[in-house]
């Protein structure tokens, strides 16, 4: 089963795209063009097919050529991109310091640091240091909205 | 309704855009001379770039996010945008404030190019009006394709018909004149002074009402019998339903900036041109120009 | 022209001139190295310091700044895999391989010394054929960009490993596809966006540099328990000094893709990020097979190449702002803006009106470029000691890198969930063995393809009469038949020996 994934994960790919493809609007003043908004999108969901197709056919010749899989810990990598996303989500309430440092920390907890000092230590240093060299390039970070006093 | 009442001590800009581009540039040349000339205690500036500056439009929306200190910079694509459903956001929704600058339409060639007159561009275009095919640096649709559209509409052809070929930026637009790629560029006066100052290019009329004193020679197309205008202006939004008290305290600021000479100094170091429309007279001219837009979208078939 | 040179040299010596290029050298190469901020922020945010300023002083300050920061960015790239700015991402295909073998600061000095030769390259290129040159820029039109492109995405090939083709032409594709989300230039209306207003403006490079390398890197350390970083990288003094092998692998490269690196630079519609990723598959295509260590693995060519590149490129570009008044770039473009508003009129008048301004930020490149390795070497040990970090603060703080290297080009978070859903997806296909690079090469080609052949086919009234109209064209399309159908008797040619 696993030779035939590259070829499936291909095909999936064109077939969403080519399915968002059919939503683009094709606008009156594209009918007197050669290319519209379509065309290339079109085009690429095609040739993503076919190579696709390609890569079931050459299935067998290319298992040889992939790498052995090494196992490790899947949770943790989950993990790891749920603490970025959280991030996104928080930059906006905490702003830029604050967001730095609570990435940073979870980050640091995540891969195995369990003192409190560096946890804590680490995190504030960066972020010190991040909102220093911002302030002397003049570049204004919107404050988090928490801290703001708004209409 | 949003109530205020503290005076204005300070600006808040919002720059829909990034860092050194149009938007940009017209806030903060804005803001440092609100605090040359005194007018104002202090300026900050805030740039959300992002959804083709839907992402400044909806912080202004946002009550959470707006300030009554907020000013949005804007200029005519605001209503470009605001036809397409698509966008969901609409110049109504805003506070106009006042227009600060304007850039008016122009057709210009290349200097040694064998059309000489707008007559003779008019002559062609009627003969073919595929024969020409004209640079601009805006996507199809938005203003530089309208400024060529509304040309069409004036001499009286189809504006469907315009062979417009669109670019990313203005300045390849200009390459692409300069080079010989197009025969013509539909364009704004101010994006193209320099290459007029320096001769490369020739502008053959200008969509203004009336000539302008950079361009003594250069003929309006109303005067030679095709009445058209259109100006690309730059100027600021309030937050949605802001008490009358508060806009004027705002139009009063920016009119009192009009006569500094810090700000003349702005307007000298960018070759910029005052248009100045301030509150209810700003809304109706916005007003105008919508029926305007919309009207060039329509014959483009930009709009289902 | 002899007499505005001697006052180009007199202006750009006067001691405050001078203090001005160490001074914009400086500040971009270090604006370069900092998370998201690339050329265009940092010559942006030079322009208020510039006020004050005589004009020659201004432009050659922010000049310093823009290839200070191409410079700055490669430290990045090499050192944790997250390019500072676009133009460096191809530098991380070798540079992040060899950084992780124990050989970071010999990395870093190839960058610093290739980038010195290629600023250099395209200053004396800039010196003596500008106004030649720009002609040649002028006669490039959009159905020649348009098959440059797709004679660039032959590269597809060279950028994958053996047996990977398929996958790379895949990949290659995917790139293309991410390329069409956005508002395109034919509606202007946004498509392929999901319904995501985070989505209208396109996905940007740097974000997806970040997302397929840097991020995605970090999470299948952690996926399959190999965090880099472990094995204590560290650069000494003594590993700056390359040796002469390494001088004599070297010096052909950066030769070459100087000169190609400078010539793509020129033209108005490419930049010093296509030069990049062309100088990085030219110079693998002609190493070949035997390369040692083959190329993605950390050879040095595969870092002097597009680091030679994009600087010559960067100094390409000046050609078209100094002589037409075109900027080629948004980089370019804040400059140009910059010098309008300075009272300068770049194009032909600029080298009649004011030539002690033209030719002083030309001499002033030479000096910027000698300042920038005279910067740039003695840091590198220093730089190389973020190695040493272990893996558990390491990682984390890449992480972190990547996560502001996107939110402070746009302050916007959606922009992180974006990268933080690619780098999801990256990791899946990297564990079925899909190459990223070719994606890379898709995503920044599918753009500008998309554009110029649209412009081609409105020029050329829906017909595809540039083809041979056109010699440029013509001799483009030809090649990139060649390199698509060369391979294929090339292998079949194998399979009949074996």
């Amino acid at each position: 089963m696993r030779r035939f994934l590259p070829g499936l994960v291909v095909l999936t790919l064109a077939a969403v795209y080519g399915w968002q493809v059919m939503d683009i609007a094709i606008l009156p003043a594209d009918a007197r063009e050669a290319m519209s908004a379509r065309t290339l999108p079109l085009v690429l969901t095609a040739a993503m097919t076919v190579i696709g197709v390609l890569l079931l056919v050459t299935a067998h010749a290319q298992a040889t050529a992939s790498s052995p899989v090494r196992r490790g810990d899947g949770r943790k990598a989950v993990g790891l991109l749920g603490v970025c996303a959280l991030s996104a989500t928080l930059l906006d309430p905490l702003g830029v310091p604050v967001t730095t440092a609570l990435t940073l920390a979870a980050g640091m907890w995540l891969l195995g640091e369990r003192r409190i000092l560096p946890l804590l230590a680490i995190p504030a240093f960066v972020s010190v240091v991040l909102v220093v060299l911002l302030l002397l390039l003049a570049i204004d970070l919107p404050a988090g909205s928490l801290w703001s006093k708004h209409v | 309704m949003v109530h205020g009442d503290e005076d204005l001590a300070s600006l808040h800009f919002l720059v829909p855009g990034g860092a050194g581009g149009g938007w940009d540039t017209t806030a903060r040349a804005t803001g440092s001379a609100l605090i040359a000339a005194g007018l104002v205690d202090s300026v900050s500036f805030e740039n959300r770039s992002g959804a083709g500056g839907g992402r400044g439009f909806s912080t202004m929306l946002d009550p959470r996010a707006r300030t009554l200190s907020m000013v949005m910079v804007s200029s005519t694509p605001i209503l470009v945008r605001s036809q397409r459903s698509e966008y969901r956001q609409n110049w109504r929704q805003l506070t106009p404030v006042a227009s600060m600058i304007g850039d008016y339409g122009a057709i210009m060639v290349r200097a040694d190019a064998p059309l000489q007159s707008l007559a003779q561009l008019v002559d062609a275009l009627r003969a073919d009006p595929r024969a020409i095919k004209f640079a601009g640096g805006s996507n199809r649709g938005d203003t530089d394709h309208l400024i060529l559209a509304a040309v069409f509409q004036a001499v009286g052809l189809e504006p469907a018909q315009a062979r417009y070929v669109p670019y990313g930026a203005g300045g390849q637009a200009m390459l692409a004149l300069l080079s010989g790629e197009t025969g013509a560029l539909a364009s704004t006066v101010g994006e193209s002074i320099h290459q007029v100052r320096a001769g490369n290019v020739r502008v053959l009329a200008i969509l203004a009402p009336e000539r302008l004193p950079e361009l003594p020679r250069v003929p309006t197309f109303t005067e030679s019998g095709y009445p058209v205008e259109f100006l690309n202006w730059r100027g600021f939004f309030a937050v949605p339903d802001l008490e009358a008290v508060q806009r004027d305290r705002l139009i009063d600021v920016l009119t009192r900036l009009r006569s500094t000479e810090a700000w003349q100094a702005m307007l000298r170091r960018y070759s910029w041109v005052p248009v100045f429309h301030a509150g209810d007279d700003f809304a109706r001219y916005l007003d105008s120009q919508e029926t305007q837009i919309r009207a060039l979208m329509h014959a483009l078939g930009f709009l289902g | 022209m002899f007499d505005g040179f001697l006052a180009g040299v007199d202006t750009a010596f006067t001691s405050f001139n001078m203090l001005m290029v160490i001074t914009g050298c400086f500040a971009g190469t270090f604006i370069g190295m900092l998370p998201g901020l690339g050329p265009a922020t940092a010559v942006a945010l030079m322009i208020p310091m510039t006020w004050g300023l005589d004009p020659a002083a201004a432009i050659i300050l922010m000049a310093g700044v823009y290839y200070g920061a191409v410079f700055g960015g490669s430290t990045s790239s090499i050192l944790i895999n997250a390019p500072g700015c676009s133009s460096t991402v191809a530098t991380a295909f070798d540079g992040y391989p060899m950084a992780q073998r124990g050989a970071a600061g010999k990395a870093l000095a190839v960058a610093a010394w290739s980038s010195f030769s290629g600023g250099m390259f395209g200053a004396v290129g800039l010196l003596v054929a500008a106004p030649l040159l720009a002609k040649l820029a002028m006669t490039f039109q959009s159905p020649d960009y348009a098959l440059l492109m797709l004679l660039g995405l032959t590269a597809v090939a060279s950028l994958s490993g053996h047996g990977q083709v398929l996958k790379g032409y895949a990949m290659a594709l995917f790139g293309m596809m991410l390329a069409t989300v956005g508002t395109d230039g034919i509606t202007g209306l946004p498509r392929l966006t999901f319904g995501q207003p985070d989505l209208v403006d396109g996905l940007n490079f740097v974000l997806i540099a970040m997302a397929t390398y840097a991020l995605a890197e970090v999470v299948l350390g952690v996926l399959e328990d190999r965090l880099p970083g472990d094995g204590g990288a560290t650069a000494r003094f003594r590993d700056l000094a390359l040796n002469r092998a390494d001088v004599r692998a070297v010096a052909p490269v950066i030769a070459r893709q100087s000169l190609l690196g400078f010539l793509v630079g020129v033209l108005p519609g490419a930049g010093a990020t296509i030069a990049s990723f062309l100088a990085y598959s030219t110079e693998k295509n002609l190493a070949g097979a035997t390369a040692r260590p083959p190329f993605g693995e950390g050879n040095v060519r595969g870092v002097a190449a597009p680091e030679s590149a994009n600087n010559a490129a960067t100094t390409g570009a000046f050609v078209p702002l100094l002589t037409l008044g075109i900027p080629g770039s948004g980089t370019t473009a804040i400059l140009l803006g910059a010098m309008i508003a300075h009272g300068l009129q770049p194009g032909p008048r600029l080298y009649a009106d004011h030539p002690e301004v033209f030719w002083s930020v030309i001499v002033s490149m030479f000096v910027g470029n000698l300042m920038l390795l005279v910067i740039n070497l003695p840091m590198i040990p220093w730089l190389a000691k973020v190695l040493r970090l272990p893996s558990h603060v390491l990682m984390p703080l890449v992480v972190v890198f990547c996560l502001l290297g996107v939110y402070l080009v746009s302050f916007n978070p959606g922009d992180v969930l974006v990268l933080v859903v690619i780098a999801a997806i990256a990791v899946f296909l990297r564990r079925l063995d899909f190459p990223m690079a070719p994606l890379l090469l898709g995503f920044i080609l599918g753009g500008y393809l998309e554009d110029n052949l649209q412009r081609a086919f409105i020029l050329y009234d829906g017909g595809l009469g540039f083809l041979w109209q056109r010699p440029a064209s013509a001799v483009m399309a030809i090649a990139t038949l060649v390199c698509l159908v060369l391979p294929l008797f090339r292998r079949s040619g194998i399979t009949a020996t074996d």
